[in-house]
């Protein structure tokens, strides 16, 4: 290791108390212990910590429930400075502001605080795999390069690969989006469709939000990359998302209130479904699957005459 | 608070001038050696000139056709310190071609002479009208002085321009916009500023005279190569670096439709930001040379109530637009309309004007403090070279990073349109427009704009109504914040009277005209559009 390597290792700190945070702030440990020219030094977090010591951390890794993102970001900006870099594992957008729409979380940050480079994480990765070690991929949306290169400096490792990519936009919105796949492959779930049925939500769900994204200003490729089609995949596999969960309590006939009490965790997908309705009616877009998945929450429609009729509308040209 | 007028940077430039070209030159020439061999560079840079000399006429050339052909030839037989002598020539050959020049009798003599002349221009007599005048200069600057408003926080400008560089970047209506920028600046106290002009410019000898001799610096827009680019951007920087007060405007080109412009051309304005990223390399010991004052932007608004070469304007955008659907019938109408517009504009024009100065910004498009301290999101005072920290060798050292300072220039002229909108002072013309065109829009529904504007309509609206839309109109801007001007703001007879009177004045078939005591009817609805895109480019419609 040089001396040239050593300075370039950057300091690391990871905002957030949940199971995802601890998951990344344990990654980034044990990889800053095998690669010290890398990582300089790793700060876990947590609710309560002092903020000022945010204020000499080359890169923030943001890990909050999208609700914090705010007051936190607010608390913390007068200790953050433009040379700071931040890449958010927020999946999801921020709450809903007083004119009815919502934001992507990179612009709640910029909002808020001195930060400029901001980036974001999306992909196949679930805690589970990096506690476990398990190979997963990331990608790092930002406009700016040298935020993607510095979160691929910090999380590559031999179980983790990290692409990068400028469409920043497409990442956060796709990421978020993906909860209204989850909810609908849930569904899928309960009604015992299968494995053709679920690759048809898949492909067809992200021609459908990249339509959304492009007209947010998206590209369209983001969303057959890992922050599409990657977090789709394991999103309607059934393992660790809430809104899948949701989903199959859904598609059981369950109404909303009592599966959602019954799952007991924060799930996105219901409060998604809407804001992309309101995203399509404002750019005048089709969006056939998540108008259905939409029927299912409010009730008006039960899971096989949604399907009928899904099957039936659905423009047979791709 | 007045700048004296020996006190300002342009009044250094003849002194200063071989300096500067010699720096620009050899700054120009390690940029580009750096990115690439002398060889490419030359042999792209000669392709694009032989073939742009080989299509179309030459004019006040830096090198003739057959020059570009030897040296292009001549490449291959070059060993590398040759090549990188004829890159030196050529570059040098381009920044001399650039460089403006200052001189102060010159402007004496043009700040006398420019309001009268101004006020011919803007004032809304006839030419025959204003034969009187023209014996009595102070009237003509009296009349001016009516016709323009100078506003905006003027009095923190002035002692900002003190210890700071300006840089301020206008809206761009008209052609007028230089001269009526430079003489906003003298009204508003503010010292005057060098800005790039059309090469075309210069090659009428008086006004290149002038233009030569005020601080302009010439820019051939005919010119596409990099090389050429890059000698500008340096020259640019150079000068702000060396504390001369500039000005850009980044909407590139008047804007056609009559809209407040959103999509800026950051290139030269760029040069604000690398020069401030050369200040904190200074400040920090990391590259040689004096210390660089701070520089901000000063987003302006330039308002008129009527707009010289709307009609060109307005047709040329539609075409632009409209494609195949607009060019079949108006061929002859384009040539004429030219040749009346030459006509006019040498003529005389009726209008009012408000220049509106906006807070000055930062380079990354944060408000500043009376101490033109940067402010953040959060209300607290923020360091901006911080931005621009790159870690080399164990160090953070300000430097300048393509990719990231094309992000931040791009937020910077989001900062920028953000402000025109909310410093762009609305005229009664505007406001009758836009009432005119909804009523427009409801007599041809369901039709696009290009029949909109052509479908026979026989439209006559009754004056109380349309009062009444003025009214709610202006209701709907002052609630948005909007700034009305001075007839804007009055009554909605006010409104009405001024823009009627104003239209009838200038444009040769009026936008809107009085029918009868008690009507008004559309006239020429393209210009009606012109003037109501204004307005609807607030996002505001009554």
């Amino acid at each position: 290791m040089t001396e040239v390597a050593k300075s370039m290792a950057l300091s690391v700190a990871v905002i957030g108390g949940g199971r995802w945070a601890r998951a990344l702030a344990g990654q980034l440990a044990s990889f800053q212990e095998r690669a010290p020219e890398r990582i300089a030094q790793v700060l876990h977090h947590r609710d309560g910590s002092p903020l000022e010591a945010l204020g000499g951390i080359d890169l923030l890794v943001l890990a909050v429930p999208a609700t914090a993102v705010r007051p936190l970001m607010r608390q913390a900006a007068p200790f953050l400075n433009g040379s700071q870099l931040l890449v958010h594992a927020v999946g999801s957008l921020a709450p809903v502001t007083a004119d009815g729409s919502r934001s992507l979380i990179s612009e709640v940050v910029r909002a808020e605080t001195p930060l400029r480079r901001v980036g974001a994480l999306a992909g196949p990765a679930l805690a589970l795999d990096l506690e476990e070690r398990r190979p997963a991929a990331l990608v790092c949306g930002s406009r700016y390069d040298e935020v993607g290169a510095a979160a691929r400096q910090v999380l590559t490792g031999p179980s983790l690969l990290v692409y990068t990519t400028r469409d920043q936009i497409g990442v956060e919105v796709a990421r978020a989006m993906v909860a209204v796949v989850a909810l609908a492959g849930g569904v899928a779930s309960a009604l015992d469709l299968g494995a053709a049925a679920r690759a048809v939500l898949i492909s067809r769900g992200a021609a459908e939000l990249a339509r959304l994204g492009v007209a947010l200003g998206a590209s369209e490729r983001t969303f057959f990359g890992l922050a599409g089609v990657g977090e789709m995949v394991v999103a309607t596999d059934g393992r660790g998302s809430a809104d899948f969960e949701l989903g199959r309590l859904i598609g059981q006939g369950v109404p909303l209130e009592q599966a959602q009490q019954q799952i007991g965790r924060t799930c996105d997908g219901p409060s998604m479904v809407n804001e992309a309705l309101r995203l399509a009616s404002l750019h005048r877009l089709r969006l056939p699957l998540t108008a259905a998945v939409h029927h299912l929450l409010t009730g008006e429609r039960d899971a096989e005459s949604t399907l009928s009729q899904l099957f039936s509308t659905e423009n047979p040209s791709e | 608070m007045r700048v004296s007028t020996n006190d300002y940077p342009l009044l250094r430039f003849p002194r200063e001038r071989a300096a500067i070209v010699t720096e620009t030159a050899q700054r120009a020439f390690d940029a580009v050696l750096a990115r690439s061999a002398p060889e490419y560079i030359l042999n792209d840079t000669c392709l694009n000139e032989i073939r742009r000399l080989s299509e179309g006429a030459a004019q006040e050339e830096v090198r003739s056709l057959g020059e570009w052909r030897r040296l292009w030839r001549s490449l291959g037989g070059l060993a590398r310190p040759q090549l990188q002598e004829e890159l030196q020539k050529l570059v040098r050959g381009y920044a001399e071609d650039v460089a403006g020049g200052f001189n102060q009798p010159v402007y004496r003599v043009a700040t006398t002479l420019l309001p009268p002349a101004l006020g011919l221009l803007l004032t809304p007599e006839r030419l025959g009208q204003l034969a009187p005048h023209l014996m009595h200069p102070s009237r003509l600057v009296a009349l001016l002085n009516q016709r323009m408003q100078v506003a905006g926080p003027l009095e923190r400008l002035r002692a900002l321009s003190q210890r700071a560089t300006l840089v301020c970047v206008p809206t761009h209506l008209s052609n007028l916009d230089s001269p009526v920028m430079g003489y906003a600046l003298q009204v508003a106290g503010l010292p005057p500023s060098t800005y790039g002009a059309g090469k075309n410019l210069f090659t009428n000898p008086v006004l290149g005279f002038f233009m030569r001799n005020l601080g302009a610096y010439r820019v051939d827009r005919r010119i596409r190569h990099d090389l050429y680019k890059d000698v500008l951007k340096t020259y640019s920087q150079v000068i702000l670096e060396r504390g001369y007060h500039s000005m850009f405007f980044p909407g590139g080109t008047r804007s056609r439709s009559g809209r407040v412009e959103s999509h800026l051309k950051l290139g030269l304005l760029g040069t604000a930001m690398t020069a401030s990223i050369e200040r904190f390399r200074r400040m920090a010991g990391a590259a040689p040379g004096p210390a660089i004052r701070p520089l901000y932007i000063v987003p302006v608004t330039i308002n008129m109530q009527l707009v010289l070469e709307a009609e060109t304007l307005i047709a040329d955008h539609l075409k632009e637009t409209g494609k195949a659907r607009f060019i079949i019938d108006d061929d002859e109408s384009t040539q004429l309309g030219r040749m009346v517009q030459f006509v006019r504009s040498t003529v005389t024009h009726a209008g009012a004007v408000v220049i509106r100065f906006g807070d000055p910004i930062d380079v990354m498009g944060n408000p500043v403090d009376e101490a033109g301290r940067s402010i953040g999101p959060h209300g607290g005072e923020i360091d901006i070279s911080r931005y621009f920290l790159v870690r080399k060798g164990g160090q953070l050292v300000p430097q300048v990073v393509p990719q990231r300072d094309a992000e931040y220039m791009n937020d910077t002229g989001h900062a920028i349109s953000q402000r025109y909108r909310r410093e762009t002072v609305l005229m009664a013309t505007h406001l009758l427009a836009s009432v005119v065109w909804r009523y427009i829009e409801l007599m041809l529904p369901g039709l696009d704009l290009y029949r909109r504007l052509r479908q026979p309509l026989d439209l006559q609206l009754e004056i109380p109504a349309v009062l009444a839309d003025i009214e709610r109109l202006q209701a709907q801007l002052r609630a948005r914040g909007h700034h009305l001007g001075p007839y804007a703001a009055g009554t909605p007879q006010e409104v009405l009277s001024a823009a009627l009177a104003a239209f009838k004045s200038y444009h040769s078939e009026p936008a809107v005209l009085r029918t009868s005591d008690n009507t008004i009817a559309p006239g020429d609805r393209q210009l009606i559009l012109y003037y109501q895109n204004r307005v609807e480019s607030l996002g505001v419609s009554p």
